[in-house]
């Protein structure tokens, strides 16, 4: 039991997630700020941008809407995050959970947080938060069946395995996944996957500034809205581990592989940042159909491509 | 008019009614959209100005002329020095002041140069609005390079007021030419990179064609002038038909399109750019020797009646109607802004569309919100 | 920057003098730590002096090194609202609104001539607010029409000083003595 709360709150859970996670956020805000030709913020920002959202600011509560509901919902993003974070940390860092089928839980842990940001978003009563939010279900409407055909697709390269271990250890037993074409395809899928999971250009309609104003969280302060960036921070570390854990041979926790680990950790978060950098936002149609149709084929290609054994 | 209001007020067929501003980042100040929506389509807008009104045009009838200036300054002030441009022409036109041909040079020059660093904030603001961050931070960063030959020259980055009636308040800095000179060959090497960055990608394409379509009739009937209007085939460019200072005897190209829509204003703009760089290569070579204003008097005092003079600002068409009553001030300024005249089509134009395209059909159309209250 | 190249270290000491005791300075120095490296501003501009401010975020000034990369665009999230350009009686409420809905802590910079006392639109004109101080409590004018962006990065500066300053007594004051007018 006691583990099992120091493996939630602390390593690799929570705790150790989230600071991960801040520190890729600078690192992605560094890079943009280096793309931008600017200096960029100090290595401790998103720290700072985090306690003072929990410590300091106040929390507003909405007057028309559900003030509960708009509270818990931000907790449960960061729940969903964390225990995703669990799930997806532990087989990376070498411990066996038993647990044969956590992908599958991992697929749907990894939905929490969106489907937690729209129900806090109708509970604040903001038509510009409920435009948002039916924004973000159609973006998650959108890319879940990719995600979905991504996760299928690693699984059949396995062997009919649905347990995130057995699949590492096949990976480094083996080759990466990603040596061969269908892996190359499932990179890309991924990588556009987790695009719109962290709501980065070019998929942030849901909270598209210059358009609705932060959207889904323009009620959100204080506190609940530190809830939330902490779910962003989680999520922006164990997205990209993901893709790792499946794609890339995972980690190796010995001498020299530490470096390459978090040398690929750098990697996917610098093509995300990047992809993000370069891009304007797209409409919600053309998301949908970018999701729907081309990386649905794409996927279907690779699915097909394995199956055949490239 | 009215049947807008009804629609706006009514809330029976699913419609509801969201504010865009006065504060939000895609209106570039304090204007305030009334926009009912269906589902995310726009079904009507209608624009509520009034938000910056400062009373320019009635603070102008107490001052004198010299000082109107500094007012037109804070107008449109991405254009800043060409409304001061055409202040001063009307009351050169007025006094029937001969110019010197180094005036008329060096302004044409400094009103080119302004037209570029409006359209790069411009096009920094566009693809922020469109979500691509990245072209802000560029269009800002070659914008700086203008501010700093207009702080050499004129003493101020951004509202120079540099013109004053009967010339310049003082002449160029020695380094102006060659700072210039760096400047153009410094920018014909990166205006590709702006297309690279933002017209080169797909996502743009399909997120400004056949969007917001104004056609040419339209865009005549409701007086869209500048790159708008061209972008529409309506050839409206003042240096053109009526050419003021040194542009009658330069040559350069009328950007026309026929498409009208938000893709086609936003290459109008980039081309303008490109046109304008020629036109201060034909002029920063040969400024002719000179006095760089006439001397008039302290106290200027209109001859009694109306005078009307029109000039191509970075927006469009900017007219200065001035009534003198043969005092010191003026007896009724009245200025046509381009921004308030562009500002009537967006309802007509964006009706229909999504809410993400109203915001490209809005950056597209380029305002300046002080501009339009005065 | 250093302490000694700011101009006005005295007004700031007779500020730290009204200090309170050793527990709550603790707490309130912790929580200043994270109140002033994260400041971040709500996109909001009226007139020119937006342009300078969104030069002051541009590439040669960068307000992302001192924490102030972030622009938010909904008051509930910003903390500081810089009143870039005039305010006319027609935006005053709105300005107001604006800033009952940011929440606390909140601080205002008053940027530019107009925003200080209406600047060149102080005399003549029949419409506008002669300094935003009429319509919510400033913290920092920064000076100039408009003023540079180095102008702009100085003044927040100042106002992270100003923070540094600031215990949850003497807040509770200011907001109170605002109140009351």
């Amino acid at each position: 039991m006691a583990v099992n709360l120091f493996y939630f709150l602390v390593f690799p859970g929570l705790l150790f997630a989230a600071v991960v996670g801040a520190f890729l956020s600078w690192f992605d805000r560094k890079i943009t700020a280096r793309v931008q030709f600017r200096k960029g913020p100090p290595l401790l920002q998103p720290f700072y941008d985090f306690f003072k959202l929990l410590l300091v600011k106040e929390t507003i509560l909405p007057k028309h809407g559900s003030p509960l509901i708009f509270l818990i919902a931000p907790v449960f993003a960061v729940f969903g995050a964390t225990m995703a974070g669990v799930f997806i940390l532990l087989p990376l860092l070498n411990i066996t959970t038993g647990f044969r089928g956590d992908l599958l839980v991992i697929f749907y842990l990894l939905t929490i947080p969106s489907f937690s940001y729209i129900v806090g978003a109708l509970a604040s009563g903001n038509p510009l938060a409920a435009v948002g939010g039916s924004r973000e279900m159609k973006l998650i409407l959108s890319y879940e069946l990719t995600f979905l055909l991504l996760i299928a697709g690693i699984i059949m390269k396995c062997g009919q395995q649905f347990d995130l271990y057995t699949i590492i250890k096949a990976q480094q037993e083996g080759s990466p996944f990603i040596g061969s074409i269908s892996g190359v395809l499932l990179f890309i899928v991924g990588i556009f996957c987790i695009q719109a999971k962290l709501a980065l250009v070019p998929f942030d309609m849901p909270e598209a500034e210059a358009e609705i104003t932060e959207g889904i969280f323009i009620e959100y302060s204080g506190a609940a809205y530190a809830m939330i960036k902490l779910t962003k921070y989680i999520m922006f570390f164990i997205l990209p581990a993901f893709l790792i854990a499946l794609l890339m041979n995972g980690f190796r926790l010995d001498g020299i592989h530490i470096l390459w680990a978090v040398l690929k950790v750098l990697a996917v978060v610098l093509v995300i940042t990047l992809i993000r950098n370069t891009n304007p936002r797209v409409k919600i149609k053309q998301a949908i159909k970018f999701f729907v149709l081309w990386m649905n084929l794409l996927a279907v290609i690779a699915l097909v491509l394995i199956e055949f054994g490239y | 008019m009215e049947e807008k209001v009804k629609n706006i007020t009514t809330d029976e067929q699913q419609e509801y009614v969201i504010n865009m501003g006065p504060q939000h980042p895609s209106t570039h100040g304090v204007l305030r959209l009334v926009v009912s929506l269906q589902g995310e389509k726009v079904i009507s807008l209608q624009p509520h100005i009034g938000y910056i009104h400062r009373g320019i045009e009635k603070m102008c009838e107490s001052i004198t002329y010299q000082q109107i200036i500094h007012l037109t300054d804070r107008m449109d002030y991405l254009s800043a020095h060409i409304n001061n441009e055409a202040v001063c022409l009307t009351v050169e036109k007025a006094l029937e002041v001969e110019i010197p041909d180094r005036i008329k040079v060096i302004r044409t020059i400094m009103s080119e140069l302004t037209r570029i660093q409006s359209h790069q904030l411009w096009w920094a603001s566009f693809g922020m609005d469109l979500g691509g961050l990245t072209c802000f931070f560029y269009g800002l960063r070659d914008r700086e390079k203008i501010l700093d030959i207009f702080e050499e020259t004129c003493g101020s980055r951004m509202i120079v007021s540099y013109n004053c009636p009967g010339g310049l308040m003082y002449d160029v800095h020695p380094n102006f030419q060659k700072r210039v000179k760096e400047f153009i060959k410094y920018f014909r090497k990166i205006l590709p990179e702006y297309d690279q960055l933002l017209s080169g990608n797909v996502i743009f394409h399909e997120r400004s064609k056949g969007i917001g379509k104004l056609s040419l009739e339209d865009a005549i009937s409701y007086g869209i002038t500048g790159p708008c209007g061209r972008a529409s085939g309506f050839s409206c460019d003042v240096r053109k038909h009526e050419p003021y200072s040194a542009y009658d005897r330069i040559k350069f190209k009328e950007v026309l399109f026929t498409e009208g829509d938000t893709y086609h204003r936003y290459i109008a703009r980039i081309d303008e750019m490109w046109e304008s760089m020629n036109i201060i290569e034909q002029l920063i070579d040969n400024i002719p020797e000179g006095p760089y204003a006439v001397k008039m008097k302290p106290v200027i005092k209109l001859p009694e009646g109306e005078y009307y003079q029109r000039v191509e600002t970075a927006r469009g068409e900017l007219g200065v109607f001035i009534i003198s009553d043969g005092n010191k001030n003026p007896y009724r300024v009245k200025f046509r802004s381009p921004n308030f005249v562009n500002l009537s089509v967006l309802n007509h134009i964006a009706k229909g569309f999504k809410i993400a395209d109203l915001v490209a059909i809005g950056g597209s159309l380029d305002l300046v919100i002080p501009d339009i209250d005065r | 920057m250093k302490k000694e190249e700011f101009g006005d270290n005295e007004s700031l000491e007779l500020l730290n003098e009204s200090g309170s005791n050793i527990l709550l300075t603790t707490i309130d120095d912790v929580i200043n730590w994270g109140r002033k490296n994260s400041l971040w501003p709500l996109t909001f501009a009226t007139s020119c002096c937006g342009i300078e401010m969104m030069a002051a975020g541009a590439p040669r000034h960068d307000f992302a090194r001192f924490g102030m990369e972030v622009y938010r665009a909904s008051p509930r999230q910003a903390d500081v609202i810089v009143v870039a350009g005039t305010i006319v009686n027609k935006m005053a409420p709105v300005l107001k609104r604006l800033y009952d809905q940011m929440s606390e802590p909140k601080y205002v910079v008053a940027m530019g001539a107009c925003a200080i006392s209406g600047g060149p639109f102080f005399l003549n004109s029949y419409c506008v607010v002669k300094g935003v101080e009429h319509v919510i409590p400033v913290d920092v004018y920064v000076p100039g029409c408009p003023p540079r962006p180095e102008a702009l990065l100085y003044g927040m500066l100042q106002l992270q000083r100003k923070i540094e300053t600031e215990t949850i007594k003497s807040r509770k004051k200011r907001n109170a003595t605002h109140d009351s007018k």
